[in-house]
């Protein structure tokens, strides 16, 4: 189990969770935010800032966890729970779906 | 009339000393060289349903700039081209000789195009001859070992319903007794055992015996400048050892010289915003090796730019994990995982408009892993009193507290741990329920 939790496999799946996550998000926005950008310039330089604000906070929280001393395997547990409990359940919940529309049907 | 028939003997006499120069200026080989101005790969394709078949051309696509990563991709997917790559990236590394040319080929009536690269590990290989029934020629050493290797880029052969929608093929093979590369052919060129119509020159990097008396042109040297910009080799080469990074380029130092390359290496994040690089680079130098000491583990952006005297730059990326563990760029340190992570890390992503909500938190949750790995000492301003700095705290502690610090964690991954396992049980036990239809998402 600590070999698991040491080795780079969970955080590689979860970065790829979250690349996918971050990929499909784009897509799907795409129109909505070609619509910000052509028609409120501004408001789109706005919603820039949030990237910024991102990576402020993302330039200290390595600090603050290790000021803290938490290690990066409870960070890594944490992470990897939040992300079981919303893809999980969200896929269980389609298959749910599916089969009471099914059972509706027939 | 004497002065029109003197003129005209006059002129006659100039006429024969012209042509005499002229003739004399045609020794042997002089026009056997012919530049290529690309190399050029083509395929074709086949109607089986007619009959007789019918052979149809495919559009050239030239492959002077991604023959490299066409080889790179080859060798992956076939050991023996694999072995031939590797023993041309040393030739390249190691002042090897190499070469390229292009070949006009026909088939059934159906012309197409070929290219070659031949090389040799060994700088004291025999050198480029000119042979009268061939043309410019490599020919081969008696010990095999050392002698010339040679890839043959094709075009894909395709059928009715393919037609020219397919990958390149490459073929690899050692020249031996009676064989040769190919690198120009001779206005009389003969060549018995095959199709030929022409082959043109490309570059030859290799010593070349001119013929005694050649005033033709000297043979193009370079070639060796473009590749692929998305091509991770022969552009550089790296070795991860603990935190050390060495990186090389593999390009020769007569290459280094000649085109003034600037080498330089970039250490950025993975959330890097625009292509202005230029505030990451870490170091950059005219000739590598750039070694490099991590302060500490996890996945680093390296960004390896080259800069040709002309002011262009090509770029290669990779993500490097730095894990403590020792490992380079030819024995293959990217593993399946790394890899979906590279291909997933060239997903564009929008730093703009509404999204930014959204992906602007997955970006950081996802680079969570590695910042804990990752702490930098805090800097903060005081005005007129200086800086203050507020290092990294684990180190500290655990040289101050020892044991305890260790006591510390465990209790605190033991409670978190508990809680999640707890709360993961709930979950199941909630999805478990065929009535229960709550969904949880993240809470932004």
């Amino acid at each position: 189990m600590n070999d698991v939790l040491n080795s780079n496999f969970l955080d590689n799946v979860i970065v790829m969770i979250l690349q996918i996550l971050t990929a499909i998000t784009n897509v799907i926005l795409f129109p909505i935010n070609l619509l910000i950008d052509s028609l409120f310039p501004d408001f789109s330089a706005a919603l820039g800032y949030i990237t910024q604000f991102f990576d402020l906070v993302q330039q200290y929280l390595a600090w603050v966890l290790s000021f803290l001393g938490i290690p990066a395997v409870l960070v890594t547990l944490v992470l990897a729970y939040y992300l079981f409990s919303v893809t999980t359940t969200l896929g269980v919940w389609g298959v749910k779906l599916a089969l009471k529309w099914i059972g509706h049907f027939t | 009339m004497k002065k029109p028939a003197i003129l005209i003997l006059f002129s006659a006499l100039f006429s024969v000393v012209i042509m005499a120069t002229d003739v004399a200026a045609v020794s042997y080989g002089d026009d056997y060289y012919v530049q290529s101005d690309g190399l050029n790969v083509s395929g074709r394709w086949i109607d089986y349903t007619k009959s007789p078949l019918e052979y149809h051309p495919c559009s050239s696509t030239d492959i002077s700039g991604s023959y490299v990563s066409i080889l790179s991709k080859a060798a992956k997917n076939d050991p023996a081209v694999d072995e031939y790559y590797q023993s041309f990236l040393r030739a390249i590394k190691n002042d090897g000789v190499w070469g390229a040319a292009q070949h006009h080929r026909q088939y059934s009536g159906v012309e197409y195009d070929e290219v070659i690269i031949a090389f040799s590990e060994d700088p004291n290989t025999v050198p480029i001859g000119f042979n009268s029934q061939m043309g410019i020629i490599a020919t081969p050493l008696t010990n095999t070992n050392n002698s010339w290797k040679m890839f043959t880029i094709k075009g894909f052969v395709g059928n009715q319903t393919t037609r020219c929608g397919g990958d390149y093929t490459v073929t690899v093979e050692t020249l031996g007794a009676n064989q040769w590369a190919i690198f120009s052919t001779s206005p009389t060129a003969y060549v018995s055992h095959g199709d030929w119509l022409w082959v043109k020159t490309y570059f030859i990097n290799a010593p070349i015996n001119y013929p005694a008396g050649y005033e033709g042109k000297q043979i193009n040297k370079t070639g060796v400048v473009k590749w692929a910009s998305d091509s991770l080799t022969p552009a550089w080469s790296y070795a991860v050892d603990n935190k050390s990074l060495t990186v090389n380029s593999l390009l020769t130092d007569d290459q280094i010289d000649k085109y003034q390359i600037d080498v330089c290496l970039f250490q950025i994040p993975n959330n890097i915003q625009g292509d202005n690089f230029n505030e990451y680079v870490y170091d950059c130098k005219s000739r590598p090796p750039i070694e490099h000491e991590f302060e500490q583990l996890g996945n680093y952006n390296i960004i390896h730019r080259v800069q040709t005297v002309d002011g262009q730059w090509f770029d290669s990326a990779r993500v490097l994990n730095i894990d403590g563990s020792t490992y380079n760029s030819t024995v293959g340190s990217a593993g399946s995982n790394k890899a979906i992570l590279d291909s997933l890390g060239k997903i564009s992503t929008n730093t703009h408009g509404l999204s930014n909500i959204i992906t602007a938190p997955l970006g950081l949750l996802a680079n969570l892993p590695n910042l804990a790995n990752s702490c930098a000492p805090v800097t903060a301003p005081l005005g007129s009193l200086g800086n203050i700095t507020f290092p990294c705290m684990t180190p500290i502690y655990q040289e101050k507290l020892g044991n305890l610090f260790t006591i510390w964690q465990i209790v605190l991954v033991g409670v978190f741990s508990y809680r999640m396992g707890l709360a993961l049980f709930q979950k199941i036990k909630n999805i478990s329920s065929p009535n229960d239809d709550r969904i949880e998402v993240v809470n932004l």
